[in-house]
Parts: C-alpha cells; sequence; structure tokens
C-alpha cells in the first residue's frame, strides 16, 4: 500500500518535547520506518501562534530538503499593512509547490468568521485549494456555521478525538465539504468499518499527526481493517492525492 | 515467528506468536455504540490475540456488581479468550471484600481492576484489597492519568509481592512520574493503553526500564484493537522486547500459557 500523510509538522516549535522530532530529516527517517511515501506538512510553529511573520519558511525549507514533504502553508487575514494578502498566498503556492493551507485558529486567527478570514476562504474555493483545521481549535458549531456560508470550501479536519462522532457523524451528515483526516487519534471503536459504511471511504484521509504522534497505530488500524483493499489505499493515499490535484494555481 | 513483527502490520497478516490483552474490557461507554462481544472476539482472532482479561464499562460507571456479572457471563461464552478482572471500588466500603470473595469462586477472574475515583489508591480503604491481592497472588492492574498514580506507586511498594500494572502509563506524554516510580518499585509494571501514541515512548520507556517493565493491552471496545497493537509492532524496538510486551511478561500473573 502506497501511504500519504496529510498531517504531519515539521520544524521547532516552543513548548516541544526531548523525545519529539522536528528536523525534515528526522521526519524523513520516521517516514521510512513506516513506510510513508510522502507528507504534507505544515510549520510545527504555527499551531501555537496562528501565522507569524516566518513561520511558513520552515515548511518551504522542509520541502528543499525532499520532495517527499509537501508543504501546506499557514495563513492569517490581512489584517494590517503588510501582511501577506490573498494573492501573495497563491503567489507563494505556485512558487513553493504547496498545495493546501491550513487555518490555525490561535494568535492572528481568532476565528472562522468571514468578516475575518472571508477573502483567504473565497481564493481557497476559486482555486480549489483544501482547507486543513484542527478540531481543538475549532468547536462544533464553528465547522457548522464556516461549511454552510462556505459550502464549497473543501475542509479537511484534523485532531478529532476520543468520543467525537457524537458531534462528527452529524456534521458529516450535513456537510459533504467535510473530510477527516485519520491522525492523530480518530480511532473509536468498530471504525473504519462504520465510517466507511456511512459515509464512504473518499471522506476519510490518513494523517500520522508527526512528529507529536507516531503513525503505527494508524497505519496497522486501517490495514487491519474488515473493508476492501481499494477502501484502504483510498484512505491512505488516494484522497489526499485527490484533493491536491484538483488545486488550479 | 516467520518474519520480522513490523512486516505482520504493514500487510495485515495474523500474528503467529502469543499475544494476550492484558487491559480490555467488555461492553459499552456512554455515547459510544461498541461492536458486540462476539465482533470483539472475532477481532481477536483476526489480528492473533490468544486471550484477554477484562472488566466490564458498567462496573466502571459504577454498577459494580452487575459488571461483574457480564465479565462471568463474558467467560462462560468464551472460555481460555476471556479472563475476568474483578472490579471493585472503594466509594462501596461495605461491598468491597463480598464482591471479591464472590468474584473469585469463579477461577475465570484472575486479576483485581481499580479506577481512580473517590481514594487514593494507598488510602486504608483499599487496606482490604491490597490484603486480598496480597493473600491470593493476584495481580492489580489500576486506571491511573497523566502521570498522577494517585497512590498507586505507594501502594505497589507496601505490597512487594503484588504484581502492579499502572494503566494508561505516559498518557497525557507525562512519561517522567511513571518511569521515575518504576525505577523506585520493582513491582511496578507500566501498561500501554492510550488513544494516543507519542512518538518514541515506547522506546523510552524500554531504554529507561528494559522491555520486561512494559506491558500491552488494547483498552477494547474502547480504543482500536489494532491500533494499540500495531503501535507495538512498529516500535522501533527489538522482536524480542516485543514478545516479552504482547505476551511473556504478564501471562504468567495470570496463569496463561502461550
Amino acid at each position: 500500500m502506497t501511504i500519504f500523510d496529510a498531517y504531519c509538522g515539521v520544524g521547532p516549535w516552543s513548548t516541544r518535547d526531548k523525545l519529539l522530532p522536528y528536523r525534515p530529516e528526522e521526519i524523513l527517517a520516521l517516514m521510512d520506518h513506516f513506510g510513508i511515501e510522502k507528507a504534507l506538512v505544515y510549520p510545527n510553529a504555527g499551531v501555537q501562534w496562528g501565522q507569524p511573520p516566518g513561520v511558513n519558511e520552515f515548511v518551504i525549507q522542509a520541502s528543499r530538503v525532499s520532495g517527499r514533504l509537501i508543504p501546506a502553508l499557514a495563513l492569517a487575514p490581512n489584517a494590517h499593512e503588510g501582511y501577506p494578502k490573498p494573492e501573495d498566498y497563491l503567489a507563494a503556492m505556485r512558487s513553493t509547490g504547496a498545495r493546501a493551507a491550513w487555518l490555525f485558529v490561535q494568535g492572528t486567527v481568532r476565528g472562522l468568521w468571514r468578516w475575518h478570514v472571508g477573502e483567504l476562504l473565497d481564493m481557497l474555493v476559486e482555486h480549489h485549494v483544501p482547507l486543513f483545521l484542527l478540531a481543538d481549535q475549532c468547536p462544533p458549531d464553528a465547522l457548522d456555521m464556516l461549511l454552510r456560508e462556505t459550502p464549497e470550501l473543501r475542509v479537511v479536519l484534523c485532531g478529532v478525538g476520543y468520543m467525537g462522532d457524537s458531534w462528527l457523524y452529524p456534521l458529516l451528515q450535513r456537510h459533504p465539504g467535510l473530510h477527516v483526516c485519520l491522525g492523530h487519534f480518530f480511532v473509536p471503536p468498530g471504525d473504519p468499518e462504520r465510517f466507511v459504511h456511512r459515509f464512504g471511504a473518499s471522506r476519510l484521509i490518513f494523517g500520522s499527526g508527526l512528529p507529536h504522534f507516531s503513525p503505527g497505530g494508524l497505519i496497522g488500524h486501517i490495514i487491519y481493517a474488515n473493508i476492501s483493499d481499494d477502501d484502504k489505499q483510498t484512505i491512505l493515499a488516494g484522497n489526499l492525492r485527490d484533493l491536491l490535484g484538483e488545486v488550479v494555481l | 515467528m516467520s518474519r520480522p513483527l513490523i512486516d505482520y502490520a504493514r500487510t495485515g497478516a495474523r500474528l503467529d506468536i502469543p499475544v494476550f490483552d492484558a487491559h480490555a474490557h467488555i461492553g459499552d461507554l456512554i455515547g459510544e455504540d461498541v461492536p458486540s462481544l462476539e465482533a470483539q472476539v472475532a477481532q481477536m482472532d483476526r489480528l492473533g490475540i490468544i486471550a484477554a482479561v477484562v472488566s466490564s464499562t458498567h462496573a466502571l460507571v459504577g454498577d459494580v456488581a452487575r459488571g461483574n456479572d457480564e465479565v462471568a457471563e463474558a467467560m462462560r461464552q468464551f472460555p481460555g479468550r476471556m479472563f475476568g478482572y474483578c472490579h471493585v471500588s472503594a466509594n462501596y466500603p461495605d461491598f468491597l471484600l463480598p464482591e471479591l470473595e464472590r468474584c473469585f469462586r469463579n477461577d475465570g477472574f484472575r486479576g483485581i481492576k481499580l479506577y481512580q475515583v473517590g481514594p487514593a489508591y494507598d488510602e486504608p480503604a483499599y487496606d482490604p484489597v491490597w490484603a486480598f491481592a496480597r493473600e491470593r497472588g493476584l495481580p492489580v492492574l489500576a486506571h491511573t492519568w497523566g502521570g498522577n498514580l494517585t497512590g498507586f506507586d505507594t501502594a505497589a511498594e507496601k505490597h512487594p509481592t503484588v504484581p502492579c500494572l499502572a494503566g494508561h502509563a505516559g498518557s497525557g506524554f507525562a512519561y517522567g512520574p511513571y518511569i521515575d516510580a518504576a525505577k523506585r518499585i520493582p513491582n511496578l509494571y507500566l501498561d500501554l493503553t492510550y488513544s494516543r501514541e507519542h512518538t518514541h515512548m515506547i522506546e523510552h520507556f524500554v531504554a529507561e526500564l528494559g522491555a520486561e517493565r512494559v506491558v500491552w493491552g488494547s483498552d477494547a471496545p474502547l480504543f482500536s484493537m489494532s491500533q494499540q497493537l500495531s503501535k507495538v509492532l512498529f516500535a522501533l524496538i527489538s522482536d524480542e522486547d516485543k514478545r516479552k510486551i504482547l505476551f511473556d511478561n504478564a501471562a504468567g500473573w495470570f496463569r496463561l500459557k502461550g
């Protein structure tokens, strides 16, 4: 099976534990061990601070170390003169090969309201760029509002936690544009079989949660699942490849 | 074993080494629709898990007698595959000793399960439990969380002949207190059940303590059995260490044979 990791951080961050890798070379060595061919990488520092100047340099540098690391840029609204505008992000995507974006709702990004991030959302929709979000930064009602107000947006939700099904499944039912990333621990009992039966394999995307979380458990969770090999391959790589392949820059 | 253990997880092959689940459950948890007992055993078959020691989620949420009865019924349905933890709670002090005596009239019960509610594990309220475990040579599994062992370490130290299994070791990435306690207390073992899988944590436990002090459990059906098992199969440790974690270290406490 080919594995394409949708949820992998790179670069330093302030609260790092000594056990955790952060350099591109360390991430690549772990990808080799776990059999991960490519990874879409976000800047670790962005999770805590949103989009301080320069945070995207970590993923751009990583992509220069290896073509197996595909950059995903952290976005922030153009609140002040000197901040990047949507067209600046587009230009950066064109020049760096980035094909995905993150909004870390933290620091400079305070919510998913259209009056705050609407220009960015419109840019993502126009160019079919998937938007990645963290579940613990986006309450279910904020996600619902986002997907109601911008239904054409392709959203990938990462980090859905233990016992999250009760709000996640109704949200998936309401919004066909919502995808769920397996990492870091979307592993409720009976899934992925139950998820695939209800929503199909096309909305579940493999992501490891590296460098914070180790990929082995999640890979085994899919490999041992009682679903078809085609569905396994779709989850492990196909869905992400398709989403990034639809991007028009 | 015909090939490296990591290859089993890479290909979805059934394990052909003995694997024993030292921390599992039966029943649902509030809000979760979990697989049936039959489906749980079918998943054990698919992975190659020969047996599991279980406690009931109904005991976890307070209905201790009902929970232990459910465990007895599961053992009756799946003899040799399901063994039991007798779950007791010091929040029901009059019930402690009679429930232990009731459970252990059934030979399928092989250990005691404690949950982190009410008194700490080293408070006098739990003295009857420790005395019972000591006299009968029973292992004790206790829920711990986030580096707070809630007196389980000091209780283990006071009862050095009782194998003590600290549940969810390293949860919240608080691995330090577990390692420090296990270095100090030879009969304290670390249980790996945890929905998350922090990078390099299993490897760090093994490096600091030796694989002999680490025990595998799935926490199924609350967690994914295959995910929990694959954490160990993919770990950057030797296959010899994986075998110790998956079977050798704890099987003897529960009188299981490979």
